[in-house]
């Protein structure tokens, strides 16, 4: 038994209905002992008074529920996105706001490789913001015409490349790939489209994606965590989440009580093969690793036109998206796992995504009812009011992803869905009316890992360039923090660990620089993070 | 018309040690019967290593069952699979197969039923490869239907449209009229010939297994060939392949294209597509071989090889 700790705090909001604030905590065995005023604690055996968060404001330790672990080790590569963000070592990078900042910023990263074989690899690039300037190889010729540099677009789907590297790779006028662009001359431009044509770029594209699983990466994705004061992260949707290397590097690096952050890693796989793998990783979870539940991806993304719509689907006619799952196999693949209890979330980012989830959880929950399953429905963006009352009705949860708003919301009016039905993605009111779990989530490295901008982006529906979409559909700073919190707990099944201050829970903190009932709602996602406390050991962000 | 080279035994492929290795994609929705098309590959493999990438759920997988099962070809394989947003998961799959390029003589892609064969097929450019055709089955009872389903009726004419062969499966279970009304209909939605299932091998393959020398072509296919007395200009070649007669199923050879450096260009005409690729042996052909569906009129498909000879 470890001594009691009291930490008083300048507010503390519990998200616990019974107590829904507090002078201080105490703390023990890494647990929440008791919460109270100073006076009710006072009559603890034997404790210490710890001031560290005297001026702070406590809330439950952050919880992102859909994140990926890669958003950690994109940081390994130089970035070069529109938006200001901030690096696993605290560093913020100023966005890069033309190709001459992209080239500058490229420079910087050239000038402190050392090895002249190393290949510069960049991430987050993204023209779209460029007013038509186009991202070509001969740009970053002026950064080096020997070392080869591979520039990843944000979308994943397009990389862009210098001379040094065409000629190291052999990608040559002779190139007859598909998605290679070439001049007027016949000479490619630099441009690599989809992953076919990437993986020309030979070395540099492998090491672009190998970096992303090595250990120091997701070491980078706890550092990312304890800066937003998020204690428990989500890898949603790990491919190999059965495979005994990968469970014994996560346990290596979560496992260890430097590590600041709990990780959840859903099973991303073949239902079929996979049901006994999946099952047999529950017995490897510990308080701090979690395994043993198990992601879909039923359609694709709204800003990449590959989500499922229904009808009228895309403006201008655009071809509607993507399934990755046939419709119709929905049932039979998510059965064996619904009959064995297995948590299910299911990502549908389209409406039509997201009928053919509820069809199929309906037709399972008919054939062999369960209780308290929790089925999700993650991303949710263009969910109808119909959609959620079914979502309710079957006793299921949504996970919506408000950030969109902010990062794509002026896209969604202009292109991809037209204003009407821009104003109701990520719809938190109506979900909230109606009774339906909400969390709410930054899908990182698609944005960036940061609950409170999650939070701020429902809370205000703002998109970059100034307009609110759909105003009705904010919701309170108290509901969104909830949303963050014990609302994404549940969706974990682990409300009942984590997600809320409250006697015998993980004593899980996230540390705030202001308290976020007192500020302006637009100045949410500005309040600092001093950083967390994770099973009552405090984490300090760099 | 000169020699008459063989379909099966066209030397295209001779010796050369690391020669690139032929993808070819089998594509087409749900239940179409991909997986008993590659069974049956396998079994009728005369020899022929095969390696079986399966693209599932978003994953590639490499399929240890099936190429277990196929004696003597078994390749320890560590599984190459992605998240769908994990970009390099074919591409670690296809260095796999490459390291292991020498114990193999084909890839064989099967993609999933909701997958888009034609985007898959672009991995078949990358080096150390070359795209061999696009397989795409079709179910003769359904498609008609499924084609109008508001879930996956663009999904489905999409994998149609990418297709250099179409072939139509569970004709056993349709009376001949239903079969020649989706082969109609197949017609008005791409060019591609239409095949009913099943077929020999041979003509799912641009090129004869490896030292096998049997008899010329499958039953009832007609094959044609001609040999180019001169140079022929790409834009001959590209006339060419524009006006391929219907029932062509593919054409191939090795000729000397003018403005190409290489002294022979391996030449490929699968369904609408002209792939043109430099040869790397000494040995000079300069001949085209085609084949096509029965009933396809003999003078038809000559005169079209003989647009290949233009007269001066
Ligand atoms: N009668 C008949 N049955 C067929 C034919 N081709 C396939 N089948 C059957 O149809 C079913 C599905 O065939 P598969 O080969 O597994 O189809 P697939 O395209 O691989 O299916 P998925 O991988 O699930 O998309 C099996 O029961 C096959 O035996 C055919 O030409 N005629
Ligand atoms: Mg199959
Ligand atoms: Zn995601």
């Amino acid at each position: 038994m470890s001594k009691t700790v009291i930490y008083p705090a300048a507010a503390i909001y519990t998200m616990d209905q019974s107590r829904p604030t507090a002078q201080a905590v105490a703390v023990r065995d890494g647990r929440f002992l008791a919460i109270g005023s100073l006076d009710e604690l006072s009559v603890l055996d034997d404790y210490t008074v710890d001031n560290t968060f005297a001026t702070h404001t406590l809330l439950p330790g952050f919880v992102e529920a859909h994140s990926h672990s890669y958003a950690g080790g994109l940081w390994m590569h130089t970035y070069c996105g529109f938006f200001d963000q901030t690096d696993p070592q605290g560093k913020t990078w100023a966005g890069c706001k033309n190709i001459e900042d992209v080239l500058n910023r490229l420079r910087q990263a050239e000038a402190v490789l050392l090895d002249p074989n190393e290949p510069l690899l960049a991430w987050g690039v993204d023209p779209i913001y460029f007013e038509g300037e186009h991202l070509a190889g001969s740009h970053l010729d002026q950064v080096s015409a020997h070392r080869e540099i591979l520039v990843m677009h944000a979308s994943l789907h397009i990389a862009t490349v210098n001379n040094a590297l065409m000629t190291a790779q052999g990608i040559t006028p002779d190139t007859t790939m598909e998605g290679v662009p070439k001049d007027g001359a016949g000479w490619p431009i630099g441009e690599l489209q989809e992953p076919a044509a990437m993986s020309l770029a030979g070395k540099p594209f492998r090491s672009f994606w190998g970096r992303l699983r090595a250990e120091h990466a997701i070491q980078g994705l706890g550092q990312l965590a304890n800066q937003a004061g998020i204690t428990t992260l989500t890898d949603l949707g790990n491919p190999t989440s059965t495979d005994p290397a990968t469970i014994a590097q996560w346990q290596k690096i979560v496992n260890d009580s430097q590590f600041p952050a709990r990780v959840s890693i859903f099973n991303m796989g073949n239902p079929a093969t996979d049901l006994q793998a999946v099952t047999a990783t529950r017995q490897k979870s510990s308080d701090k690793l979690r395994f043993g539940h198990v992601k879909v991806v039923l359609d694709g993304s709204i800003q990449g036109y590959t989500a499922r719509l229904n009808w009228p689907g895309y403006l201008n006619d655009r071809p509607n998206g993507l399934w990755l799952v046939p419709p119709e196999q929905v049932t039979d693949l998510l059965r064996p796992f619904h009959e064995a209890g297995l948590l299910i979330h299911a990502h549908c980012n389209g409406d039509q995504a997201v009928d053919v989830f509820l069809d199929s959880v309906q037709e399972l929950l008919t054939e062999t009812p369960r209780f308290d399953h929790r089925y999700t429905v993650q991303h949710s963006q263009l969910t109808t009011p119909a959609q959620y009352k079914r979502i309710k009705s079957l006793g299921m949860c949504a996970n919506i992803f408000s950030n969109h708003t902010w990062y794509w919301g002026d896209q969604h009016v202009t292109s991809t869905v037209g204003p009407d039905r821009a104003a109701r993605m990520n719809s938190a009111r109506t979900a909230l009316d109606l009774g339906v779990p909400l969390s709410m989530h930054c899908d990182a490295p698609v944005t960036p890992l940061g609950s409170l901008h999650v939070a701020w982006s429902a809370v205000n529906r703002v998109t970059s360039s100034g307009q609110t979409l759909g105003p009705k559909e904010r919701i309170t700073v108290y509901e969104a923090l909830q949303a963050i919190t014990i609302g994404a707990a549940y969706q974990l099944k682990m409300d009942h660990e984590i997600g809320s201050i409250a006697p015998g829970k993980f004593a899980d903190l996230a540390v705030l620089k202001a308290d976020p009932f007192l500020e302006d709602p637009m100045e949410l996602r500005n309040i600092g993070v001093w950083g967390t406390m994770l099973g009552g050991k405090t984490f300090p962000s760099a | 018309m000169g020699h008459h080279a063989g379909w099966k035994n066209f030397p295209l492929r001779l010796v050369m040690k690391q020669s690139p290795l032929p993808l070819t994609v089998i594509g087409g929705y749900l239940g179409a019967g991909k997986t008993t098309l590659i069974n049956r590959l396998l079994a009728d493999s005369q020899g022929e290593r095969l390696a079986l990438l399966i693209n599932d759920f978003g994953d590639v997988n490499i399929d240890q069952s099936l190429i277990t099962s196929h004696d003597g070809d078994t390749i320890s394989l560590t599984n190459g699979c992605i998240c769908c947003s994990l970009a390099d998961g074919f591409a670690s799959a296809l260095d796999t197969v490459k390291e292991n390029a020498h114990r193999l003589d084909r890839v064989v892609i099967e993609v999933s039923g909701v997958g888009q064969p034609a985007k898959v097929a672009l991995w078949g450019q990358s080096p150390g490869f070359y795209s061999d055709g696009v397989v795409v089955l079709v179910n003769g009872q359904s498609i008609m239907q499924r084609a109008e389903d508001p879930y996956v009726g663009e999904t489905v004419l999409a994998q149609i449209k990418g297709a250099d062969l179409l072939l139509l499966t569970h004709t056993d279970l349709m009376d001949s009229p239903q079969v020649e009304e989706a082969t109609q209909w197949l017609a008005t939605k791409h060019q591609a010939p239409v095949l009913e299932s099943p077929v020999a091998t041979a003509l799912l393959y641009g090129l004869p297994p490896q030292g096998t020398d049997s008899d010329p072509a499958p039953v009832d296919y007609l094959t044609a060939s001609v040999v180019l007395n001169k140079t022929v200009d790409k834009s001959i070649l590209d006339l060419w392949a524009k006006t391929r007669p219907t029932g062509v199923i593919r054409a191939k050879g090795l000729v000397k294209i003018s403005d190409r450096a290489e002294n022979q260009t391996d030449v490929q005409l699968f369904g609408p597509n002209l792939v043109l690729r430099p040869h790397p042996s000494d040995q000079t052909l300069n001949t085209v071989v085609a084949i096509a569906r029965p009933g396809t009129p003999r003078a038809a498909l000559i005169k079209w090889l003989n647009q290949l000879n233009p007269a001066n």
